[in-house]
């Protein structure tokens, strides 16, 4: 370029594509950071469902039915489905107590297709095995 | 062209412009379509929230129920919880942050929420200590709005011979069920997850409690 006096040197076209570049490439980052929020609350969203289904489920478990050791599976609707492993638990440095067992309750709930994910939760029931009519009668 | 100053030509000008005038518009559309995505994003982490915070309360609320009469029968018996498809009433204590002390009467049932769709709503009543009729407590509180339709159902208590039922109506407010279970059908993207709750009666609550508790109903050794 040169540079007479009284001249003002304009961009040059390289310069102003150059730009135009970094201003493209920094509103892609933008919107790329908007669509990771939206994401990311949609996934939170499931986790949320996914939390509030193994919470009814865990609530209910041995109350309409009696628990079992084993494992059982099944839906919660169309998106989540869950299985749930029920195994004898024993509680450190406890007595040979006979009169009440303690079951782990382990709890996984899938959701997604192609991607699949999963949610574990856990929980600890004590279960009576004397008839409670007994264990409360004064 | 004196003194080598030369202007853009016109057509250099309004061809600069219009390149402007596409890039601002591409910018504009994509910062249009973030504040769209945004409050969108907003409306659904609400309604989410509000989803959950309905299952906490209603949870915590039937978990907590008491056995304690709001009502009697005609032969003098206590009614301790009534309930249909579409509304349930029972006693249980507020969570303290609300600041209405007591275990208060709650009503829980759906209303239409003026725009076509129906709303869960609980309201309270306070029972008076001298056996007087309950007395309404403020205004109703809308649990969940916009659903199109909704229904309760309750377990009874297994009895020795069979196992306890699922049915739409509690109408025996002599005893209490189990099992809860609150079915809605959500407006919009989310849907509800079936709400199961069990209630725990405490059985040292009051004196009277026994025979409300699971499985002791049967009317044996607990008079």
């Amino acid at each position: 370029m040169t540079h007479r006096t009284g001249r003002q040197a304009g961009f040059s076209l390289i310069e102003i594509i150059a730009a135009l570049l970094l201003l493209a490439i920094a509103f892609a980052a933008l919107m790329q950071v908007a669509g990771g929020s939206i994401a990311l609350t949609n996934n939170a969203a499931d986790h949320a469902q996914a939390a509030m289904w193994a919470r009814s489920l865990m609530d209910s478990a041995g109350v309409e039915q009696k628990l079992q050791p084993g494992t059982t599976s099944g839906n919660f609707d169309q998106q989540y489905r869950w299985r749930l492993q029920v195994a004898p638990y024993q509680v450190p440095d406890a007595g040979n107590n006979t009169a009440s067992q303690v079951y782990k309750l382990d709890l996984d709930v899938y959701w997604g297709g192609a991607r699949e994910r999963s949610a574990h939760f856990s929980t600890l029931r004590l279960v009576t095995a004397i008839p409670q009519q007994q264990g409360l009668v004064r | 062209m004196k003194a080598g100053v030369r202007g853009f030509t016109l057509i250099e000008v309004l061809g600069s412009l219009v390149l402007l005038a596409l890039l601002l518009l591409g910018v504009y559309g994509g910062i249009r379509a973030a504040t769209q995505s945004v409050r969108s994003g907003e409306a659904a982490i609400e309604r989410l929230d509000q989803i959950r915070s309905a299952q906490l309360f209603l949870r915590r609320e039937i978990a907590q129920a008491q056995g304690m009469a709001f009502a009697h029968t005609d032969q003098g018996e206590n009614i301790y919880f009534l309930g249909d498809a579409h509304q349930m009433r029972f006693v249980a204590p507020l969570p303290g942050y609300l600041g209405k002390l007591g275990p208060q009467l709650q009503q829980i049932s759906f209303e239409s929420n003026g725009k076509g769709a129906k709303r869960l709503v609980a309201s309270f009543a306070i029972l008076p200590p001298d056996g007087s009729d309950p007395k309404p407590l403020g205004d109703p509180e809308v649990l969940v709005d916009n659903l199109r339709d909704g229904s309760f159902s309750y377990r009874s208590a297994d009895s020795d011979d069979q196992p306890g039922t699922w049915g739409a109506d509690w109408g025996d407010g002599r005893a209490m069920p189990v099992l809860v279970k609150i079915d809605l059908d959500l407006n919009g993207t989310y849907g509800w997850p079936l709400l199961e709750a069990p209630l725990r009666v405490d059985p040292t609550a009051a004196g009277n409690q026994l025979n409300l508790l699971r499985g002791l109903n049967r009317g044996q050794s607990l008079r």
